[in-house]
């Protein structure tokens, strides 16, 4: 069976930005993943936040359910540090 | 550092925060070494003013300040969140934020306290502005000349 593979552009929060591939079946974490390669973030992926339209993603969602298609933008967050 | 140096820093990581500034309605006002934000609580409409302070950036972080309004006691009117990023608790409000000059660390991790990814401007700002709309936001505190 063919892969549901989309384009998304995934944004830093320094506004870098890089385009990732991914299966719409695979769980969001997944992207979070790639587009951590992909962007050369380094540190454990549960510290970060994948952003959508405002809204937090669930990482354990999968990506065809969130509303992201091809093209969309997200963001990938670290979660900051307060004082 | 060189203040020229710096004040390139700056505008070319503002710059490249163009298109977020556009999504989250930020109006950014950039001269030298300083920055002045305009920012909005989305869901009431309330405006948020800052300016960065950026001296030495990239090398240190940048100092953020609220500015005051009319009428009101100096930092007087300023996003709350119970005292967790916005510490309005304190004589001098400040921020407390990785990625802020004022940031205090957790001793234990202070060699990893703050990454040169947290220091960039635009994380700042992002911070800020996801502070000011998370569940801990309880609207501005205000208080009026006696």
């Amino acid at each position: 069976m063919a892969e549901k593979l989309i384009e998304v552009i995934v944004e830093t929060m320094d506004g870098e930005a890089a385009s990732v591939k991914a299966n719409v079946e695979n769980k969001v974490e997944h992207l979070m993943q790639r587009a951590a390669k992909e962007l050369g973030i380094e540190g454990d992926i549960k510290l970060f936040d994948l952003m959508f339209e405002g809204k937090r993603l669930d990482p354990d969602a999968k990506i065809e359910t969130t509303g992201i298609q091809q093209g969309s933008r997200v963001r990938l967050e670290r979660r900051p540090k307060v004082g | 550092m060189h203040p020229l140096a710096t004040e390139r820093f700056l505008a070319a990581h503002l710059e490249r925060m163009a298109s977020r500034a556009q999504e989250l309605q930020w109006q950014i006002d950039h001269r030298g070494v300083v920055a002045i934000v305009r920012m909005v609580h989305r869901p009431s409409s309330e405006i948020f003013r800052l300016v960065l302070l950026a001296e030495e950036y990239p090398l240190l972080p940048v100092g953020v300040e609220f500015l005051p309004i009319p009428d009101a006691q100096p930092m007087a009117k300023w996003p709350s969140d119970g005292n967790f990023v916005f510490r309005t608790a304190s004589p001098r409000p400040f921020v407390c934020l990785s990625g802020v000059r004022s940031f205090t660390p957790d001793p234990t991790e202070s060699v990893l306290a703050m990454g040169v990814d947290e220091i960039h401007v635009g994380a700042v700002l992002t911070n800020l502005d996801k502070a000011i709309h998370s569940d801990r936001y309880q609207g501005p505190v205000f208080v009026p000349l006696q």
